[in-house]
């Protein structure tokens, strides 16, 4: 199957995303209040709240590509193609159960 | 500018929520040969499904970069408001919300290549499940918008 890489990429994005937000590491935050960028944590009420939703999507990006262009396209090929989508929804499933605290 | 930039966001998740309910509603459905008047339902789904997976793609990515760009001051208005509204639910919808879109973008590659033509028979099962799972995170992400954008526009 021609880009086959393609079922690589999607089905480790959901994968490191989610384990980015859980472990809330992310390599830059952004932060409004200043309309900066920082690789750093910055400290005081004038930063105001950090934004890290764009650094967690920008390494998943990152990560997943590299993945994707890392394993070989045979093992790519012979990968379930169900994987593709039941590895994303199992991911939607542990976003749920983790954000089920702003309900209780 | 800031509502200029909402409004254009709110008409893409539109078009994009449209196309792609369309789609959905075209792979859950088993055409039979012979059969009478067709419901509304039935006509609702009888669209060329593939001709709409390249247009999704682009208005998932156009819409979610939109939403990114609105994030800022979503983040220092509309999250403190809710906070301050003590309304804890409507900020987690919002971060499920953030987190879907996500992994909505990931998905897209896989949800390209499974589209393209010529279909393969053997993948309409993935095809199908792709698009229902890109259905429900943009049917989610258009109501918690639309949703919070009632309680404290920006």
């Amino acid at each position: 199957m021609k880009y086959s890489s393609f079922k690589i990429f999607s089905i480790a994005f959901g994968a490191f995303y989610t384990a980015f937000f859980i472990s809330l590491w992310s390599p830059f935050r952004y932060y409004p209040m200043l309309n900066k960028f920082s690789l750093a944590p910055i400290e005081g009420p004038e930063a105001g709240p950090p934004i890290l939703w764009y650094g967690w999507v920008a390494a998943a990006l990152v990560s997943s590509a590299v993945l994707a262009l890392i394993v070989p396209r045979r093992l790519a090929d012979r990968l379930w193609h169900g994987y593709t989508w039941l590895l994303p929804a199992i991911t939607l499933v542990v976003i749920l159960v983790s954000q089920r605290h702003w309900f209780l | 500018m800031l509502v200029v930039m909402l409004i254009v966001h709110g008409l893409l998740a539109v078009t994009l929520l449209g196309a792609i309910t369309h789609q959905a509603f075209s792979v859950a459905r088993r055409p039979r040969a012979g059969a009478g008047p067709r419901s509304f339902v039935s006509r609702f789904g009888s669209v060329p499904a593939a001709s709409y997976a390249q247009p999704i793609v682009m208005l998932f990515v156009a819409t979610a970069i939109m939403g990114a760009l609105l994030y800022p001051q979503y983040r220092i208005e509309v999250r403190t408001t809710l906070e301050d509204l003590q309304l804890p639910a409507a900020n987690g919808v919002f971060e499920i919300k953030e987190h879907l879109i996500a992994v909505g973008l990931g998905l897209l590659p896989s949800y390209w290549l499974y589209w393209r033509a010529p279909l393969a028979p053997e993948h309409a099962g993935t095809r199908k499940y792709l698009t229902w799972i890109l259905a429900f995170l943009v049917w989610w992400g258009f109501l918690v918008g639309h949703v919070l954008n009632n309680i404290r526009g920006l």
